[in-house]
């Protein structure tokens, strides 16, 4: 449907290849980014209807406007512990390929613009698994970015085995 | 306007329709229920593919097309009559031809050897010399109507007024203009009077062009040539209207083969089906039609006037607009939403104190009936006939006993079962693997075998379709030899699948055919080989929330059934509670509601729990458990009792029962992945997600004294 190539942002970002823009947000006192060509809306955290005998950081699904969307606790996912979910934590909306899933995370922090030279990859010797999933790092002025790939983080293959 | 690729498309898709239609025509004349005018059916869907065809060049189709109408000319000329054995060509020429169809659409490689063969048992039926098919113009109208007219010069003009859906249609002026050059072209005048550019819109159509003709061939049989266009552009014979082409006169219908060039080869053939007076408006066609058929040989037509006179003379009468699924697809989205946002403000206003206010009361009621029938209005635009998926297996099955060399026919039934689109495109896969499973392992290789074993030498494959309640369910049963359970066994063992020790149930070992990599074939063969197949089957049919089962009689035959959600979109449910959150259970499989209260549950030696309920015990399971939810804090005060349509019935102990209604089918896949026990998702009134439990999942889940099944 897109023969006038409205999905332009991307080919931009990809065009230019040099600076990319990400959103960030915290959880705990982490902060992480996600590119904002994948970001669709940010939410308000609402309870989610709990899948049965799924993993521990997947936190149900929601109503996205008639679709089911499901919800991924990002701290449970790399910490393990779930998040205590309030009326003051936000799901950010984002789409991996086709799929659209959620991130329960903290708080949205900022937009920030990173040029691609600035992304540093991630040490080896910190080869665990879960680090996989961090694109690379950005160090901005007062913290440390990590950029996320969702697609890694929420829909590895190994996750899909029932 | 050179785009021709769409016209291609639009071509191939109404081939599509052509061809099932012909399909149809070719199994009543098999059945025996078939007539003169199922005959003329036949004949029109043949030539409408060679009209077509003719439009864009494809020379193997058109030739294919053209000795294939004139041996179903004859037919309905009475000079042939309808024998099992023509019938049996005529099937075979229908396969050539969608084979043609396929050729000219995605190209590859043509079983050359075959159309020849066919291509000259149908010349041979017919009476044809094969060098020159042409050479005898087409015999029926010719025979009884006209004399060859000696050629004579006739000048003429046309007005040629391409309607608003000539481009729809896949026509193109340029392309008519190229086609008419051989018939005599000798001029063509732009339209005289052009509306502003900005009011211009071609496809609307209403601009005429004037073609000049000198030529030999008479104006009925270039208005004859024509027809092709005549549903989708106004033609009208101006000047020198010699022979009265208007009167749609038969006697120059016939001549116009004589020369037998290219696009000439259609004119014969639209002569036979007569529509010389090329009339512009449907309702002169209409008339000229039975006049010409009338014109044809006397003792050709016993059945031919009253299928003529019983109404609709051409399929093509029915009205139908396609229309690209996406927008369908929209459209159910739409509804679906509209479906959800009626019952919000349903229990919105329901929780808000009208005053009395018996009017709102009303309104909402009917509300709420009209969007109900809105959607199912919309559902049945999705709904379509099993039957144009089953209708390409008769192909699959000829084809694999040519290749196979066994003798075995194909039995359909409940074609008209109509099911979800989306569910249909995704069967041919599947049924093509169990058609071809049962056609390699199932039917014996020799006839003899199956004799001794007290079957007719024959084999048969029964492909059968139903409704059961909200599914359908279709099964493919053959009279084959049926799993060989030794043999089974002993190549799960071989391949590690099963340890040696292992006792397995007869039915277990029939289900290790389902088990991916397995295959009992001894050599890989192209036919149903490499051990890709049933277990694919079992994917497929579960990823559209269907099951596979089969029975197995050891030589005697296999029978396999799937069931299947009759839409997936619309479900009506019960929507319980356990710990607290609310799941919908689909009304079709449920049986009972009973308070626990007045009937005991009991707990067996190993642990599981049984019902007592009218003197029987059903199995018990507790939701809570199956779903992996919380500890009870608050007791279960429900159970269902649900039919799992194979393990018999079963109580499921809930919370709480809140009521029946209707949901609307929300995918997980979407957006996730399947949820074992979950077959998808609704959106409740309050906006919350409910999920839709599979309830033969569940139970298999809850149920731990069963072993568990096979891991995939």
């Amino acid at each position: 449907m897109s023969a006038f190539g409205f999905d332009s942002p991307d080919a931009q970002a990809a065009s230019s290849g040099r600076s990319r823009q990400y959103v960030t947000f915290l959880v705990g006192d982490r902060v992480y980014g996600v590119d904002i060509n994948q970001v669709r809306e940010i939410r308000q955290w609402t309870p989610t209807t709990i899948l049965p005998n799924q993993p521990h950081f997947t936190r149900g699904v929601l109503n996205l406007r008639g679709t089911i969307v499901p919800v991924h606790d990002l701290r449970a996912r790399f910490s393990g512990t779930l998040t205590e979910a309030t009326e003051t934590h936000v799901v950010v909306i984002a789409a991996i390929g086709e799929q659209t899933v959620g991130v329960l995370v903290d708080a949205v922090s900022d937009i920030i613009t990173v040029s691609t030279d600035d992304i540093r990859p991630v040490p080896a010797s910190a080869a665990e698994s879960d680090l996989a999933a961090i694109q690379g790092l950005v160090s901005t002025e007062d913290s440390m970015v990590a950029l996320l790939d969702l697609a890694a983080l929420f829909v590895a293959p190994g996750l899909e085995a029932v | 306007m050179d785009d021709s690729a769409d016209y291609q498309a639009i071509f191939f898709a109404e081939c599509a329709e052509l061809l099932t239609d012909l399909q149809d025509r070719l199994d009543e004349l098999s059945d025996g229920t078939g007539d003169a005018e199922t005959v003329n059916a036949a004949f029109r869907a043949v030539h409408s593919i060679k009209g077509g065809a003719a439009a864009f060049g494809f020379r193997d189709l058109i030739d294919f097309a053209h000795v294939f109408e004139t041996v179903m000319d004859q037919i309905r000329s009475g000079r042939l009559d309808i024998t099992p054995e023509i019938c049996a060509l005529l099937q075979r020429a229908g396969d050539v031809i969608a084979i043609l169809v396929e050729h000219a659409r995605d190209g590859g490689t043509l079983p050359e050897e075959r159309i020849a063969r066919v291509l000259a048992e149908l010349r041979e039926t017919g009476g044809l010399e094969a060098p020159a098919p042409r050479a005898e113009p087409d015999p029926a109208p010719a025979a009884g109507a006209a004399e060859p007219p000696a050629p004579e010069f006739h000048e003429y003009r046309l007005r040629v007024t391409p309607g608003p859906n000539f481009l729809f249609s896949g026509h193109d002026l340029l392309k008519m203009i190229r086609a008419l050059k051989p018939h005599g072209l000798i001029g063509v005048t732009g339209p005289e009077t052009l509306p502003p550019v900005a009011e211009l819109d071609l496809h609307r159509g209403g601009l005429s062009w004037i073609f000049d003709f000198a030529t030999e061939t008479p104006p009925a049989a270039l208005m004859a040539f024509l027809e092709i266009y005549a549903h989708a552009a106004q033609i009208v014979l101006l000047e020198g209207q010699e022979d009265g082409a208007a009167d749609g006169t038969a006697d120059g219908a016939a001549p116009a083969a004589a020369e037998g060039d290219p696009p000439g080869d259609a004119a014969p053939a639209a002569g036979a089906a007569p529509a010389a007076g090329g009339a512009p408006a449907a309702a002169t066609r209409a008339e000229t039609r039975p006049a010409a058929t009338e014109s044809g040989p006397p003792p050709a037509r016993p059945a031919a006037p009253a299928g003529d006179g019983g109404g609709p003379d051409r399929p093509r009468v029915q009205k139908s607009l396609r229309v690209e699924l996406s927008r369908i697809d929209r459209l159910v989205n739409l509804v679906g939403e509209i479906v959800i946002t009626q019952a919000v403000l349903a229990q919105k206003l329901s929780e808000i104190d009208t005053g009395g206010n018996l009017e709102l009361g009303h309104a909402v009621e009917n509300m709420t009936r009209q969007t109900r029938e809105l959607q199912e209005s919309v559902m049945a635009i999705r709904a379509q006939p099993v039957k144009s998926v089953f209708q390409r297996m008769p192909r699959v099955v000829r084809d694999l006993a040519d290749t196979l060399k066994k003798d075995v026919r194909l039995v359909l039934s409940g074609e008209h079962t109509e099911v979800d689109t989306t569910v249909i495109e995704e069967l041919a896969e599947p049924l093509t693997h169990m058609l071809r499973n049962s056609m390699d392992h199932g039917i014996e290789p020799d006839p003899e075998a199956r004799v001794a074993a007290g079957k007719p030498a024959q084999g048969t494959i029964w492909l059968s379709a139903e409704h059961r309640g909200e599914r359908v369910i279709i099964t493919v049963e053959d009279d084959g030899r049926g799993i060989d359970r030794e043999r089974v066994l002993a190549k799960a063992v071989e391949k590690g699948l099963v340890g040696p020790d292992e006792t397995l149930s007869p039915e277990d070992i029939d289900n290790l055919i389902f088990h991916p990599g397995f295959s009992t074939a001894a050599e890989v063969s192209s036919v149903s080989g490499r051990g890709v197949g049933m277990d694919v089957v079992k994917k497929k049919i579960q990823t559209l929330g269907g099951r596979v089962s089969l029975i197995n009689r050891p030589g005697k035959g296999l029978k396999f059934t799937i069931t299947l959600p009759l839409t997936l979109a619309v479900l009506d449910g019960m929507t319980i509670c356990v710990a607290g959150e609310r799941f919908i259970l689909p009304l079709s499989s449920v049986v009972e509601a009973i308070r626990l209260t007045e009937n005991r549950v009991e707990r067996l030696p190993n642990g599981s729990r049984v019902m007592l309920l009218r003197g029987q015990y059903l199995p018990v399971v507790s939701l809570r458990h199956a779903l992996g939810l919380g500890g009870p804090d608050r007791p279960e005060e429900m159970a269902i009792v649900v039919d799992t349509e194979t393990g018999g019935l079963v109580a499921l102990i809930v919370d709480e029962l809140i009521g029946q209604r209707q949901v609307v089918l929300k995918s997980l896949e979407a957006n996730y992945h399947r949820v074992e026990g979950v077959s998808g998702a609704t959106i409740l009134g309050d906006g919350r997600v409910a999920l839709i439990l599979d309830i033969p999942a569940l139970v298999k889940a809850g149920a731990p004294q069963q072993p568990v099944p096979m891991e995939v």
